[in-house]
């Protein structure tokens, strides 16, 4: 999946007097089955900017290409359709329904594909099967610890296979061990030739072998 | 879930159901009737006192009760006889 | 085969998976829900059925009642109005009436003392017909008379078994003979009754042979009525007619509680109701936020989120309604509505159970559920939709 971001800028509450500029003017290219880490402090903006990316949200202005479609100016109908079908969002928080099983958690994805229950069902058992999860499929989420939390998002994050991986902070709640296991998951991702934007402050990333570009971001810029 | 939902759904139908059934197949015929045939003999088809019919049109103080019928309703309350 | 593809339908199975696993959410508005359309059902059928009830009773009541007053109040009818009353064109069935309150002054409880003309073929009838068993026979030999349940009760509470004796003007007692009971099924009408002979019933109130309490008489032509009223009161100067359509619009309004305070109550309710769950699914930091925050986030446009909860909260409402309306039919019409009945029909003079019948107005049914169900969606969907428009992210905080 090839990414172009051009002279992107976010400003929340803009015409008031709490505006404030969250990205400055940023130009990116991530190409097809690249690994790319956006490092930087909190509030730097990279969760803007993976936000923007998803289609979870618009830019104030420039432009967000992927694959070839502009993706900035996506009516709702069509955001989510491209949030359904290319994009794999792994949240710093999970972002799980509570309430909810495992496996009742990684079909959310798929309900309004067009695909009935029991395919569903078949492609969500082999997803909980790629993120080491499927033994916990019919335990409700709220009983899980941090690290299987994780595994359940990625699992969501995978079912309807995806081609642009995003995650947002997805060590920041996790031990060491959970955070390693991640890693390998991610890398067996790479492997597979998925594209992968990951933004973090953790220095664990930087340094892995297959990520293929590290962008520092600081208040707003890509330094 | 799909199935504890039909059970629900199809419970609170049946239920729907027989109250649907009762009604078409009641017999209120028989009590009317039966009303029907003491209207033909009295004449009267006021209904008790128990079954308070009288509307206070007006929200006035309470006039004095007639001492020789306490029970009797006053002027103001019996429409049905004093008509307005 | 259908059924088959709405068990494979995705959609419906995580509708269905949200509704039962959330039901803790759910049951909650669906109880307050029952409650409200139960009672509000409750007492428009109870409402419904008394007037369909009394409105048929009118069908054999006559077009008009003449009696006479003096100083406004109604005394007792010369019996020789009858013949002049009969001589205007126009006037059919006319009939007299002896009829008045007796009141048992120890427990200032009265009876409907109604005198009945056991010669007259019809009567009779009807009467044998209405009382199975009744020996006529016996009932016109002696002093007998017939009782309504509720005087039934009353009179055995007070030791009176078998006969009762009546203390009239002339400071004299009537002993009569309880000869049976009126059916259940009158009760509306007869259940503080106690019929027995004309004759009887002038002793009992001391009305001489010359007198009766009131007359009634038919006026088949509907466009003479005004006339012939007109004719009444030249003839007689103290005479007050009672016409049967008034008593029609009385039935009418009886128990209105499709308007007045009682709307306001039920208005007052819902409003509150609804502002309750206006107000859960507005909350900042509440699961509902989340939840639609998640959904959108994984890739459901806005138009799914309405949809997954148009049908959510239309399982609940058509779930509540139907409850609501189910149990108040079974609470009225098979159980005879205990407790509401006597809230309603009062414990004034002798305790009274009607029994009701079912009366199903479809039409006011589906205004009850019409001023129920969309304030229940709007209340949801709007605050969903506001959290749906919302960046997703924002929602998920």
């Amino acid at each position: 999946m090839m990414i172009r971001v051009e002279g992107i800028n976010k400003i929340f509450n803009e015409g008031t007097p709490q505006a404030f500029e969250a990205l400055k003017s940023i130009d990116l290219e991530v190409a097809k089955g690249e690994t790319m880490i956006l490092s930087g402090v909190s509030g730097s903006g990279k969760s803007t900017l993976l936000s923007l990316i998803a289609a979870l949200d618009k830019p104030s202005s420039g432009k967000i290409v992927v694959e070839g479609e502009l993706i900035s100016k996506l009516p709702d109908l069509h955001a989510s359709a491209y949030r359904a079908k290319s994009i794999g969002f792994i949240f710093q928080h999970f972002n799980l329904l509570e309430s909810l099983s495992v496996e009742e958690n990684v079909i959310a994805p798929l309900i309004n594909s067009g695909f009935d229950i029991v395919s569903i069902k078949q492609m969500a058992a082999k997803s909980m099967q790629s993120a080491a999860i499927s033994h916990k499929a019919s335990q409700q989420v709220k009983e899980l610890s941090g690290g299987e939390k994780q595994r359940c998002a990625i699992a969501r994050a995978l079912v309807h296979e995806p081609e642009l991986i995003i995650c947002d902070e997805p060590t920041a709640n996790l031990d060491r061990e959970n955070s390693l296991k991640f890693i390998e998951i991610l890398q067996s991702l790479h492997q597979r030739g998925k594209t992968i934007i990951v933004a973090t402050h953790d220095p664990l990333f930087e340094t892995l072998p297959f990520v293929s570009k590290v962008v520092h971001m600081e208040d707003g810029s890509i330094v | 879930m799909i199935k504890e939902f039909t059970i629900l759904v199809s419970m609170v139908l049946l239920l729907a159901g027989f109250v649907l059934v009762h009604y078409v197949t009641h017999n209120g015929i028989s009590s009317k009737e039966m009303l029907s045939s003491v209207t033909k003999v009295t004449k009267l088809s006021s209904p008790t006192l128990s079954v308070a019919y009288y509307e206070p049109r007006v929200l006035s103080y309470e006039e004095v009760l007639n001492p020789a019928y306490p029970q009797m309703q006053t002027m103001n309350k019996m429409d049905l006889v004093y008509a307005k | 085969m259908p059924s088959r593809i709405l068990m494979n339908n995705a959609f419906l199975h995580f509708l269905t998976l949200l509704l039962f696993k959330q039901k803790g959410k759910h049951i909650g508005a669906v109880l307050i829900s029952v409650i409200i359309i139960f009672l509000l059902s409750s007492v428009l059928f109870i409402s419904s059925s008394l007037q369909n009830t009394l409105l048929g009773t009118l069908e054999n009541q006559s077009d008009f009642t003449l009696s006479r007053v003096q100083a406004g109040k109604a005394i007792n009818t010369p019996s020789d109005w009858l013949d002049k009353v009969l001589e205007i064109n126009g006037i059919s069935k006319v009939a007299p009436r002896v009829y008045g309150r007796y009141f048992f002054t120890p427990r200032e409880k009265s009876f409907l003392v109604v005198g009945v003309d056991l010669f007259d073929e019809q009567s009779s009838k009807e009467l044998q017909s209405l009382v199975k068993g009744l020996d006529l026979k016996s009932f016109l030999s002696t002093d007998s008379m017939l009782v309504g349940e509720g005087v039934k009760a009353f009179l055995s509470e007070h030791y009176y078994k078998d006969s009762f004796s009546f203390k009239t003007p002339q400071g004299s007692f009537k002993k009569v003979k309880i000869q049976q009971t009126l059916p259940s099924q009158t009760n509306l009408i007869a259940n503080d009754m106690i019929i027995m002979s004309i004759d009887l019933a002038r002793e009992v109130f001391g009305l001489g042979e010359d007198e009766v309490t009131d007359i009634t008489f038919n006026v088949p032509n509907d466009a003479e009525w005004d006339n012939i009223i007109g004719k009444l009161h030249l003839l007689f100067y103290d005479v007050r007619v009672v016409e049967k359509r008034e008593i029609r619009k009385a039935y009418e309004n009886l128990y209105n509680y499709k308007g007045g305070l009682f709307l306001i109550l039920y208005l007052v309710a819902m409003v509150t109701f609804m502002l309750i769950l206006y107000q859960r699914y507005s909350m900042v930091y509440s699961t509902e936020r989340k939840e639609i925050g998640i959904l959108r986030a994984v890739g459901w446009s806005i138009k799914d989120i309405l949809k997954l909860k148009f049908y959510e909260t239309a399982v609940v409402v058509l779930v509540s309604f139907v409850l609501g309306v189910a149990l108040a039919y079974l609470y009225v019409f098979i159980w005879d509505a205990p407790l509401l009945s006597q809230i309603f029909l009062g414990g004034a003079n002798l305790p009274n159970q009607v029994e009701f019948v079912p009366v199903l107005e479809f039409g006011l049914l589906g205004s009850i559920f019409l001023f129920y169900a969309i304030p229940f969606l709007a209340a949801v969907l709007i605050p969903a939709w506001k959290i749906a428009v919302t960046p997703p992210k924002e929602a998920m905080l």
